[in-house]
């Protein structure tokens, strides 16, 4: 006869669950703590835009005093630098500028930036940084007129501008004695603002559970979400979106209106309706998956219970890491993997690109494999989805006793 | 029946096979990132001089991804008799 | 290294393709009567038009490799590659008529 305790039993998977996740957020608060310490810079050498300088006076204000060391020993000012910070799409973009006595830019050094590499690389590759150069100091460094942003990196390029131009404005005022115009951006609410919340809006109406068109309204949602939020303006949720949010590197919001409907829609619908709107209704490359599932006639694969399990957790890894990665450095865009920016921009690394057509072959035949088993947002979108759940089972629990208490 | 088991054994496996490769090249990615991160970038000096030959011609505004792709890779020996 | 491909703009080898064109075409028109499919004009029209695809996606992405162009060779191959895998699945749905064979695990 088989005695009690010598039966295995399975501990429910709710159990790993809760303990993972009270893992990751311990962990993330840690490494958050971790990463502001070692990530305090020392400040920039300002020869980075001043080259003929011998050495660099700190002044106010992160500003330095370029000078040479005459053989009479005496010194001779060959301009100033100074450094200042924009909010770019992952974070604070820092750029360093110089400009001569006559008040005109004689460089620009981006000291450090958040921005996903390969965007940044475009930035690199168009010489975006020499558009500065020789424009007046007192100038607005304006996108469209005296500077070209870098196509498919606008929001990085409109960053390094409005750092340049505060950086060339506080020498103007404080060394050159120049008056200057301060420039407030306009808040923009254009297409990509409307089309974010016509897509909630769908998705609400469109999801309640006796909505006679919902398969159609759902199609619609993941066309439009497909053409809008990918191919036309490559703006999808990424793990560098939550990164950001859990630094506090919020962009602009009077030119960046549509990240915050987008992460403040999900996390809203998240916790007050329990449900994930964004990736079964609008996800641009979920859509991109289930139109080439339709070509192709996909079906759901799995793989056996127990392979499905380890790749989950597999998939929570990669995600857990991407996000480690992203508070260590300090630089959301760092750890972004996702393929989106290949498909909808034609922006990524090798590897991504051979994950990219891989995904875009099984699509054919098994729904979703991206969404199923590589991406970072559905585990991040479990734990919030979950720890809303256990958290609001805690606080019912206790008004039950509590209640129990007053009765008896 | 019996026929179709071994080929959809298969088909799991190979598809399996994919996704792992897939994790692969995610982490490979990462690692990639990682040392690129920690390698010493190019000076601001050679920012603001022209003295990098890019292949892609600075002056092009309108980008065409194409023509990005497509363009003759510098050192290029252009065989063709005819061009 | 031109001189090496020489032989393919030779009128031999254009017969040669002129033979395998049609060994391609006739080998479908028995590979799909075998399939069961039941073919139109405008299906045939599909079939070749993805046949050509094909045809020029190799030929352009050979090109690019006997130019000595490594890298537009193996964008080529993956961009057009894959274009061609998913209109081939399309293609090979719609011939079918959306029928599959389920798979008896």
């Amino acid at each position: 006869m088989i005695k009690k305790d010598q039966i295995k039993t399975k501990k429910p998977k709710d159990y790993w669950n809760k303990r993972a996740a009270i893992f990751a957020i311990v962990s993330i608060i840690i490494t958050w703590i971790i990463g502001y310490a070692i990530n305090n810079e020392a400040p920039p050498d300002c020869k980075m835009v001043l080259p003929s300088a011998d050495f660099c006076k700190p002044l106010d204000n992160d500003s330095f005093e370029g000078v040479i060391q005459n053989e009479d020993r005496t010194e001779t000012i060959v301009g100033w630098a100074s450094l200042n910070e924009a909010p770019g799409y992952a974070g604070p973009v820092k750029v360093m500028v110089g400009i001569d006595p006559a008040g005109t830019v004689l460089g620009t050094y981006v000291t450090s930036n958040s921005e996903t590499p390969n965007y940044y690389e475009r930035i690199e590759n168009e010489k975006f940084l020499e558009e500065f150069i020789g424009l007046p100091v007192i100038s607005p460094f304006k996108i469209g007129e005296e500077i070209e942003a870098v196509t498919r990196a606008t929001v990085t390029s409109n960053a390094i501008a409005e750092a340049v131009r505060t950086a060339s404005y506080t020498i103007a005022e404080t060394q050159l004695g120049l008056e200057v115009e301060t420039i407030i951006e306009p808040i923009k609410f254009g297409a990509p603002e409307i089309a974010i919340l016509g897509l909630y809006l769908v998705g609400y109406i469109g999801h309640r559970g006796n909505f006679k068109y919902k398969k159609q309204v759902r199609w619609l949602s993941l066309i439009i979400g497909m053409v809008y939020l990918g191919f036309i303006f490559n703006i999808p949720v990424t793990v560098a979106n939550f990164t950001s949010l859990l630094l506090g590197y919020f962009p602009n919001w009077r030119t960046n209106l549509y990240w915050f409907f987008l992460m403040g829609g999900i996390l809203f619908v998240s916790t007050v309706d329990n449900k994930n709107p964004y990736c079964q209704w609008f996800c641009p490359f979920g859509a991109a998956q289930e139109c080439l599932g339709a070509i192709g006639g996909a079906r759901l694969w799995s793989p056996g219970k127990s392979i499905r399990r380890n790749l989950e957790w597999i998939q929570r890894g990669l995600a857990f890491g991407a996000i480690i990665l992203g508070l260590l450095m300090r630089n959301p865009g760092f750890s972004s993997f996702e393929i989106f920016g290949n498909l909808f921009s034609f922006t990524g690394s090798w590897p991504q690109w051979v994950i990219l057509v891989i995904v875009l072959l099984l699509s054919l035949f098994i729904k979703r494999p991206w969404c199923n088993y590589l991406c970072p947002i559905d585990p991040i979108m479990d734990l919030v989805l979950a720890s809303h759940r256990w958290i609001k089972q805690e606080f019912r629990k206790i008004w039950q006793l509590k209640n129990l208490k007053k009765n008896s | 029946m019996a026929t179709q088991k071994p080929q959809k054994k298969f088909l799991d496996k190979f598809i399996l096979t994919l996704v792992i490769a897939c994790m692969v090249l995610i982490v490979t990615h990462q690692i990639n990132n990682l040392v690129d991160y920690n390698t010493p970038e190019a000076t601001a000096t050679q920012r603001v001089t022209n003295s990098n030959q890019y292949v892609v011609d600075g002056e092009i505004k309108d980008e065409d991804i194409l023509e990005d792709w497509f363009t003759p890779t510098p050192n290029h020996n252009n065989q063709n008799p005819n061009n | 290294m031109y001189e090496k491909f020489a032989y393919f703009t030779t009128p031999q080898f254009w017969f040669f393709m002129g033979i395998l064109f049609v060994g391609v075409a006739v080998g479908l028109k028995v590979f799909f009567e075998d399939k069961g499919f039941e073919m139109n004009w405008w299906k045939w029209l599909l079939t070749a038009l993805l046949w050509f695809l094909i045809f020029f996606s190799v030929m352009a992405a050979f090109t690019f490799l006997g130019e000595g162009e490594t890298r537009g060779f193996w964008i080529g191959l993956a961009l057009f590659g894959v274009i061609d895998i998913i209109l081939g699945v399309g293609l090979w749905r719609l011939l079918s008529g959306g029928k599959k064979v389920p798979a008896k695990s």
